[in-house]
């Protein structure tokens, strides 16, 4: 029932932020930001769950840890990227958050430089030189 | 095979977790940059075999076989660290070893060569003929070490004569062995020994005089051994040992 209870806090703050936001929007802003922080929190058991699981499985699959550990590299800057750009955006810093996903994305874009580089050497040695 | 099957398992397990990845994604904006990175990753797995065909040069491989084998070889000499002059010295043991079975070997043959011999040409009986060879020294550097004789001993049987008067030889053995102790155990070898006291070294004479010191009993038997192993085998008498053994076997 898990899902209630986030829901049920999205529905009060909202409400709560609706309320106040034409008296102080600061503190409209501030009830949003901890809120979304709130659920994430509530969330991180979960996700820590499911990654435990993910790691015991591919483990067992047999499968090179560095594959694990850079999708989940993936997964952990993209949330985080999108977390930070949507409460900025909430703020009306529109050009803040879209440079967080730049971040985001550049930072992702790193993690494959490696891959690249050892796809490009293979492929550079099976070419006859 | 089982490459394969681990290729194969690998594989699948990258796509699966590749989909989940991309299921949780929390917006649109990094699709494009994720799906990247994960095709990457997959193709990656896939080129697997290959890039492990092209990883290990022979070089690594050479390498790595001969740490293997210097942790057996460790091992095996109990941590010990196995240097040249350890292998070295082991060899020199063991040829030592298998020169002095191989001259024992042949002191044997050469031993049952005598005791036909003494027994075709002198009638008496033998009870054993025992042969030292040894190595003597190579004197030029491109000769070999050659074995020779050092020492023959010749032990002889009583002769029947002395026991129950003429009779078969056939018959002797049997009879011998039923005899039990018939005189009293009085040694009666005939012993020559190699440098006699009194006689000088250098003398030319020595094996005359020595052959003429043996018991009067069976000293023409022993003469007759000795001169024909001399002639035989080229042998020197004070390499010579003869003994005659009693009838109740001690000698």
């Amino acid at each position: 029932m898990e899902i209630i209870q986030v829901v049920g806090l999205g529905l009060i703050s909202t409400i709560i932020i609706l309320i106040i936001k034409e008296q102080k929007p600061m503190f409209a802003f501030l009830i949003a930001a901890s809120t979304s922080i709130l659920i994430f929190l509530f969330l991180i058991g979960k996700i820590g769950s499911v990654i435990n699981e993910l790691e015991k499985m591919a483990e067992s699959a047999g499968v090179q840890m560095i594959y694990l550990k850079t999708i989940l590299k993936i997964i952990g800057i993209a949330y985080i990227a999108e977390f930070g750009s949507q409460i900025v955006r909430d703020a009306g810093q529109e050009s803040i958050a879209s440079k967080i996903e730049l971040a985001g994305k550049v930072l992702i874009m790193v993690l494959a430089i490696p891959i690249i580089g050892i796809i490009i050497e293979t492929v550079m040695k099976l070419l006859p030189a | 095979m089982s490459w394969l099957n681990e290729w194969m398992r690998e594989v699948i397990m990258v796509v699966l977790l590749a989909t989940f990845v991309d299921l949780i994604l929390p917006s649109r904006s990094m699709e494009r940059y994720v799906k990247l990175v994960l095709s990457l990753l997959i193709l990656l797995t896939l080129l697997q075999p290959i890039i492990n065909l092209f990883k290990d040069s022979p070089e690594q491989k050479l390498s790595a076989a001969f740490k293997i084998q210097e942790l057996n070889s460790t091992n095996f000499t109990n941590g010990k660290e196995t240097t040249l002059q350890q292998i070295l010295s082991q060899a020199e043991q063991m040829k030592h070893q298998q020169q002095t079975e191989s001259l024992q070997w042949a002191g044997e043959e050469v031993a049952q060569q005598m005791k036909q011999q003494i027994q075709d040409e002198t009638g008496s009986l033998v009870q054993e003929v025992k042969v030292i060879l040894a190595l003597v020294p190579a004197k030029e550097a491109n000769e070999q070490a050659s074995p020779s004789i050092t020492s023959v001993d010749v032990v002889l049987q009583q002769e029947p004569e002395d026991l129950e008067g003429p009779s078969n030889q056939n018959d002797h053995n049997a009879t011998q062995q039923i005899a039990i102790a018939p005189i009293a155990p009085v040694e009666v070898d005939v012993k020559v020994e190699p440098v006699k006291p009194g006689s000088s070294p250098s003398n030319g004479g020595v094996a005359d005089k020595k052959s003429t010191e043996v018991l009067s009993r069976i000293g023409s038997k022993a003469e007759e051994i000795e001169k024909l192993l001399r002639v035989k085998w080229n042998l020197q008498s004070d390499q010579i040992q003869i003994k005659q053994i009693e009838g109740n076997g001690k000698i």
